[in-house]
């Protein structure tokens, strides 16, 4: 508990005040609805538990780790409970607290496969000798590619692939595979992660790599800005995401992209908008494809609402994952749009299922997706 | 089984188990509004039950009755009076499901919701259809309609459109019988007899509970605009604001803040405020672009008559921003951060006018008793458009809330305040709940008028379960 106690100021500021600001917004308590669920309910939670007035144990566990991560309360509140709803969240794992399972098995794959997938690493590691960047030594950037990629997207990676070797950039591809410990750290496994993160700096420095190129949001939230927290060195390295590189790309004419007479809308990744402040660079990326309508939807850039899956949220809560997932794709809808794009793996996924169980019908893809297929050279 | 096992089984039977909870973690987000009093004392209930419908509304309040376990309503739990808390425990009733918007008739200019619809949901219904819902507090986004009804409340437009009674034209309640009646309706005089509208309004749940409205709603004013004023005192702010009642200016805003509020309410925007500001006013403006623009000029005249320096656009805005608290606008409140060392609390007390140097002034010199010499508290004051303007002061309580002799000596310091308003002819104004804050003194202003008060509750409520030992009733 001496960890949290850098929070007791929010956690008093927040039961002086009981605005509630960060509970509409919720999207953990949009569908399970008792205030405990929000923000302001973990606060209080937080609050009573260095009171000593409250005790830690499966139920308060519940409670704190039904929370996407999203940060949206941080904005409403001006403090970043997210953070010390996260610090409260690693309190109870290293306490051994009973977590839901669904968290649990997050950690406990991660443990023992090297990813949340319980995928064998082995097929991952042979997957990316497979492709031929793997076998050069040296260029400009290192593609990191993510769990949710390689074991379940990997459509995804073929388009990326598929931009980038167009253009001619000077990539390569590290030959094993290694989670960036992103889905452990955030259901609280601050041990595995750290692991991963070393893991993945070591290859980093054994490939002598510089620039890191990132496609999954989440990875590049956990590379950019959380491994200096884990690790506690900021790691020697430049973190790019995708949109940041695809952007120069076109803005430099390496690689065209032909029309596509379509509104669409774009969904900010959390990972990508409101905790890395990427906003802009997507929406210019996509506007940038001739004769695209991109429209915005009722939510957006750092007031976004989110998918649902983030946090381990998906795994611990899958139906309510997907029911917001649906009334995000139900927003997208109402903006006219027939396609939602959006620039993360873990959210494609999501808003899929999400639409799937409303029968939505629209389209979605990653900004890579519809990009790639636009290609003119 | 325990009564309250039974209970909670049978709230189970009529919400579902999703919606009803006995466990201390969910019980303890309940147990503490916008108001100090649930850091003095234990309101925790013992079970929360969160109904979807109106009938299960009554089912509930059916179950309460017969069982005689208190019952508590709450909304969205920014009430600063401690009215909603669980003075004998019992059970929560959370009202948040409750939260369609049912109707918006611009025709008529009505809209009607159900009770534990957010403010910010109607305001924005309605203007989705055209039309401008007038109460607007800075809790809009949390805060519900019924909520609001039940502990009154300001609207950062109320200096023209009033409080939020003055906009409810139809209720639909739940009697402690669990009975549903409606009263009013949509026709603005809809009150052929008394208007028991006003049993319900302000009464914070202790008659009835609220769950449907019918409010008014207002033609949208095409144009906005406002400036703001410093002054060097309480009274030439005040003599400003009669001075532009006098010229005929009907703003919808009046701010009236101490140096202490402006600089809460300027933490996160960080907007410098000058140095020789001790009062500020926000004027508020709307109407066509010429009504607006004449309204600001006659502001600005009277305000400058009095001895007002016209403040900084970016601090009229800032300022604005900190206070219009909406969908858009939700990243500029500052209402925690301005929380860390200070909790919320207010003496909700009408002086007449002309004792409103008298009563600042008693304010001083008992800081000063207190031994709060080098400490500022936050006042503030909100135009309504009744009389001139009535008044209120509401203190940002600088206490260490840790410490049990602050908050008693905090308690101290309001009852003397509360009763030199009282003295110098002044009321409680239940313009922001009555609850347990100020409810130990209402027997003081009632006098004979205070047994009607409890004979009117003994025959809507007989088993006093409607929010039991709250707002000065027995327990």
């Amino acid at each position: 508990m001496e960890r949290l106690a850098k929070y007791e100021d929010w956690a008093r500021a927040c039961m002086h005040v009981r605005c509630g600001f960060c509970r509409e917004n919720c999207p953990a308590y949009s569908q399970l609805q008792l205030d405990s669920y929000a923000a302001k309910g973990k606060m209080t939670i937080l609050y009573h538990l260095l009171k000593g007035t409250l005790e830690p144990d499966e139920v308060v566990a519940e409670r704190v780790f039904a929370c996407t991560s999203c940060g949206l309360c941080d904005v409403a509140c001006g403090y970043n409970q997210s953070e010390a709803i996260h610090e409260l969240k690693t309190v109870l794992y290293d306490q051994g607290q009973v977590l839901p399972e669904g968290y649990m098995k997050i950690s406990t794959k991660t443990r023992e496969t090297g990813n949340p997938y319980s995928a064998n690493s082995d097929d991952g590691s042979t997957y990316l000798q497979s492709l031929p960047e793997s076998k050069l030594s040296s260029a400009e950037y290192t593609l990191f590619l993510g769990c949710t990629q390689i074991y379940r997207e990997g459509d995804e990676i073929d388009f990326l692939l598929k931009l980038l070797r167009t253009a001619g950039v000077s990539f390569r591809i590290p030959t094993e595979q290694v989670c960036c410990g992103s889905p452990a750290y955030r259901v609280g496994d601050e041990a595995q992660a750290r692991t991963q993160a070393l893991r993945v700096i070591n290859l980093f420095e054994d490939m002598k790599s510089e620039k890191i190129l990132v496609s999954c949001a989440g990875c590049f939230r956990m590379l950019s800005n959380d491994y200096e927290i884990i690790v506690g060195d900021n790691p020697k390295f430049e973190i790019v995401h995708s949109m940041k590189l695809l952007h120069k790309l076109v803005q430099e004419g390496r690689i065209k992209i032909g029309s596509l007479d379509a509104v669409v809308t774009y969904h900010d990744p959390c990972h990508l908008g409101r905790h890395s402040e990427v906003y802009e660079v997507p929406r210019e990326l996509i506007s940038s494809i001739p004769q695209i309508n991109l429209v915005e939807m009722e939510w957006n850039r750092k007031f976004a609402k989110c998918c649902g899956a983030g946090g381990g949220f998906r795994s611990g809560k899958g139906e309510e994952a997907i029911a917001i997932a649906a009334n995000r794709v139900r927003e997208a809808k109402a903006t006219g749009a027939s396609i939602l794009v959006t620039a993360c793996p873990f959210c494609l996924r999501n808003l899929r299922d999400g639409a799937n169980s409303i029968s939505a019908n629209m389209k979605i893809e990653s900004v890579e997706s519809m990009l790639s297929k636009l290609l003119e050279r | 089984m325990s009564d309250l096992s039974v209970v909670e089984k049978k709230l189970v039977d009529i919400v579902g188990i999703k919606f009803v909870s006995s466990e201390l973690c969910d019980r303890l987000a309940y147990s503490k509004d916008y108001s100090i009093e649930g850091i003095a004392d234990d309101y925790t209930p013992d079970i929360v039950v969160k109904p979807g419908t109106v009938d299960e509304v009554s089912e509930i309040v059916q179950i309460a009755n017969k069982m005689n376990v208190p019952i508590y309503t709450w909304g969205g739990g920014t009430s600063m009076s401690g009215n909603p808390l669980a003075v004998e425990h019992g059970i929560v009733l959370d009202m948040k499901r409750l939260n369609q918007v049912l109707e918006v008739d611009p025709d008529n200019l009505t809209i009607t919701v159900q009770a534990g619809t957010t403010i910010e949901n109607i305001f924005n219904a309605a203007l989705d259809h055209g039309v401008f819902f007038a109460h607007h507090p800075e809790s809009s986004l949390s805060s519900t309609i019924g909520g609001a009804l039940s502990c009154m409340g300001i609207s950062i437009y109320g200096a023209k459109y009033g409080y939020v009674y003055d906009q409810v034209i139809g209720l639909e309640v739940i009697l402690s019988s669990g009975q549903k009646i409606r009263v009013g309706g949509k026709s603005y005089l809809s009150l052929p007899t008394h208007n028991l509208l006003n049993l319900f309004l302000g009464a914070e749940g202790t008659f009835g509970i609220i769950t449907e409205v019918i409010l008014k709603v207002y033609p949208n004013p095409p144009t906005r605009d406002r400036i703001s004023y410093g002054f060097p005192d309480i009274m030439s702010a005040i003599e400003a604001c009669k001075s532009a009642h006098a010229a005929g200016c009907w703003p919808e805003t009046v701010f009236v803040f101490d140096r202490r509020s402006l600089v809460q309410y300027m933490e996160r925007a960080k907007t410098p405020i000058p140095d020789d500001v001790s009062m500020a006013v926000l004027f508020g403006a709307s109407g066509s672009s010429e009504m607006v623009e004449i309204t600001l000029q006659v502001l600005a005249k009277c305000s400058e008559g009095q001895g007002g320096t016209r403040l900084p656009p970016d601090l009229t805005q800032s300022w604005w921003n900190s206070i219009n608290i909406g969908k858009e606008t939700f990243d500029q409140s500052n209402f925690a951060l301005s929380h860390t060392e200070y909790e919320p609390d207010l003496v909700d007390a009408c002086v007449p006018l002309s004792k409103f140097q008298d009563y600042s002034d008693f304010c001083d010199d008992l800081k000063k008793e207190f031994g709060w010499v080098d400490i500022d508290f936050g006042a503030f004051i909100v135009g309504g458009p009744r009389g001139p303007i009535p008044f209120c002061i509401y203190f940002s309580v600088p206490i260490d809330t840790r410490i049990k002799a602050e908050i008693d000596k905090w308690f101290q310091f309001k009852e003397r305040m509360y009763q030199r308003a009282l003295e110098l002819g002044g009321s409680l104004s239940n313009a922001n709940g009555l609850g347990l804050r100020s409810s130990p003194w209402v027997q003081d202003q009632l006098g004979s008028a205070w047994s009607l008060l409890t004979d009117l509750k003994s025959l809507l409520d007989p088993k006093n379960i409607l929010n039991r030992g709250n707002r000065g009733f027995s327990s």
